[in-house]
């Protein structure tokens, strides 16, 4: 461990190794400190076990070459070892209180291309630990960030006790990022919500459907929570996953109803859980100037939504690239390129292309719907199945197409719930969500 | 001051990350909170999904 590095990376998840391992390819010295001791146990967790093959998002394909065992995105042209095991995913199915269902995908088992690709995030964090390992990288556990300041060109970082400098930052220390904290940007966003999430893996969850993702809005004390039942790549785990907007809502009890009395409930019988997680989420509108005083922020940290595992990794390794670039520009001395097209990549991707207000918009459908009738009796117009996909923003769209080519029907059915709808589609959704929690 | 209940806790981090006063740390990756840091603003309280951290009562 030194002191002084070309480049320091705050965090070390798929965000911050893509980008080590961006800089280390290009001879630069780098340090990638996380507060961790032990950087491959999951302790944190939301939904991020599933890959969607076959969708673009934040500007690329992600491709899993099953013949190499290895994770490709070929427009960033990364490409990197994942040796863990994979499962494939061909339906996800929704499911309102009362049971009705939305679909999306045939539901024709392993007929078709998948939707998702589950895989072990434990075993793809120890790849990338392997990939990066070289002389030019420094992985520096047990090491929190604790502080910035700037002394010229160079810039120093606290870590509790110890301090390191470098001539750029890269924040990829992912939601609630100290490092965007700290320089003070959030006093430019608006904090719309916390996202409560407790999750644990489970055992002995049978549905009467393989391969297929499965998720729920549930309401306890007619508080919206999510469930999500994610398949694990192996074995008969499921990841199961509760989110809520709403402070104070206890997510242990919650876990136990939805056990015990939920739809699901038949499902979960015999069902036994083998590990425990939880997240908080501080959900901020997205950081709209990514680079700073020579820190460069990346995936979850300057975003609102959850970018989840694939986010993280494209725009780590973008990250990466570009920190690369830019100090080239300046050990040659010419006019700067990478940083401003990062910028122009960040405005076209995290603000215009994956707006926000879609992002939640999904997380909001429960809240436009308000209660769990509304939600059964506009779940239960949704027999026809979706196009196949797990892409959220995607499933909005198909969403709200649906539902517009339905307004006749609900109109003549139940004026009351187009109203209530044509009232709560019309507003933003940060602005419904910040209105609604805080009634 | 606030304590962490350690049955509860799985070391997510999210208190660490929220605490205004950065007086909760993670050592040996469980969630520490620092008793001469912490102004007992309950913060932590308000956003763990577990309930693990206590307010624990002044003595005297």
């Amino acid at each position: 461990m030194k002191e002084q590095y070309d480049v320091i990376i705050v965090g070390a998840g798929p965000a911050g190794l893509l980008a080590a391992k961006a800089l280390a390819e290009n001879g630069f010295d780098i340090a990638v400190l996380d507060r961790r001791k032990d950087l491959t146990t999951l302790t944190r967790t939301c939904g991020q076990s599933l890959l969607p093959p076959n969708e673009y998002f934040f500007g690329d394909l992600f491709h899993y070459n099953a013949k190499d065992k290895r994770f490709c995105f070929p427009h960033s042209g990364l490409s990197f070892p994942y040796t863990g095991p994979v499962k494939n995913l061909y339906t996800w199915r929704m499911f309102s209180p009362g049971m009705q269902k939305m679909q999306f995908g045939r539901g024709q088992g392993n007929e078709g291309a998948p939707i998702a690709l589950s895989y072990d995030k434990e075993v793809l964090i120890e790849c990338m630990l392997n990939e990066i390992k070289s002389d030019h990288v420094d992985v520096i556990n047990e090491t929190e960030f604790t502080d910035i300041a700037f002394q010229g060109p160079t810039i120093v970082v606290q870590a509790g006790d110890k301090t390191f400098q470098s001539k750029l930052v890269i924040a990829a220390d992912g939601t609630n990022s100290r490092v965007v904290e700290k320089l003070g940007y959030n006093n430019n966003r608006r904090h719309i919500a916390n996202l409560y999430v407790k999750s644990c893996f489970v055992k002995g969850f049978t549905p009467p459907f393989e391969e297929s993702i499965i998720t729920g809005i549930s309401f306890i004390d007619s508080k919206p929570v999510y469930v999500f039942l994610l398949p694990r790549p192996e074995g008969a785990e499921w990841n199961f996953l509760i989110l809520t907007f709403e402070a104070g809502l206890d997510l242990e009890a919650a876990y136990e109803k939805i056990i015990a009395e939920s739809g699901f409930a038949e499902w979960f019988k015999g069902c036994e859980k083998t590990r425990e997680f939880a997240a908080i989420e501080s959900i901020y509108s997205p950081v709209v100037k990514p680079f700073r005083n020579n820190v460069l922020i990346t995936g979850d940290a300057g975003s609102c939504q959850e970018l989840e595992c694939l986010g993280a990794m494209v725009t780590g390794w973008k990250a990466g690239l570009t920190v690369a670039a830019a100090l080239k520009e300046q050990q040659l001395g010419i006019a700067p390129q990478a940083i401003p097209q990062y910028e122009e990549w960040w405005l076209n991707t995290y603000i215009k292309k994956y707006d926000y207000q879609d992002y939640l918009s999904i997380f909001g459908i429960a809240y436009i719907f308000a209660n769990p009738e509304v939600v059964d009796y506009v779940f239960g117009l949704m027999e026809e199945p979706f196009l196949p996909t797990f892409n959220p923003y995607r499933a909005v769209g198909l969403l709200g197409e649906r539902l517009q080519s339905l307004i006749p029907t609900i109109m003549a059915e139940r004026p009351d719930i187009l109203q209530q709808l044509a009232g709560k589609m019309l507003m933003f959704p940060s602005d419904l969500l910040v209105q609604t929690l805080t009634e | 001051m606030v304590r962490i209940n350690t049955d509860e806790c799985v070391s997510c981090g999210g208190c660490i990350d929220l605490c205004p006063t950065v007086a909760i740390r993670m050592v040996d990756d469980r969630v520490v909170i620092d008793p001469e840091k912490c102004t007992t603003c309950k913060i932590c309280v308000q956003v763990c999904p577990l309930n693990a951290p206590r307010v624990l009562e002044e003595a005297g």
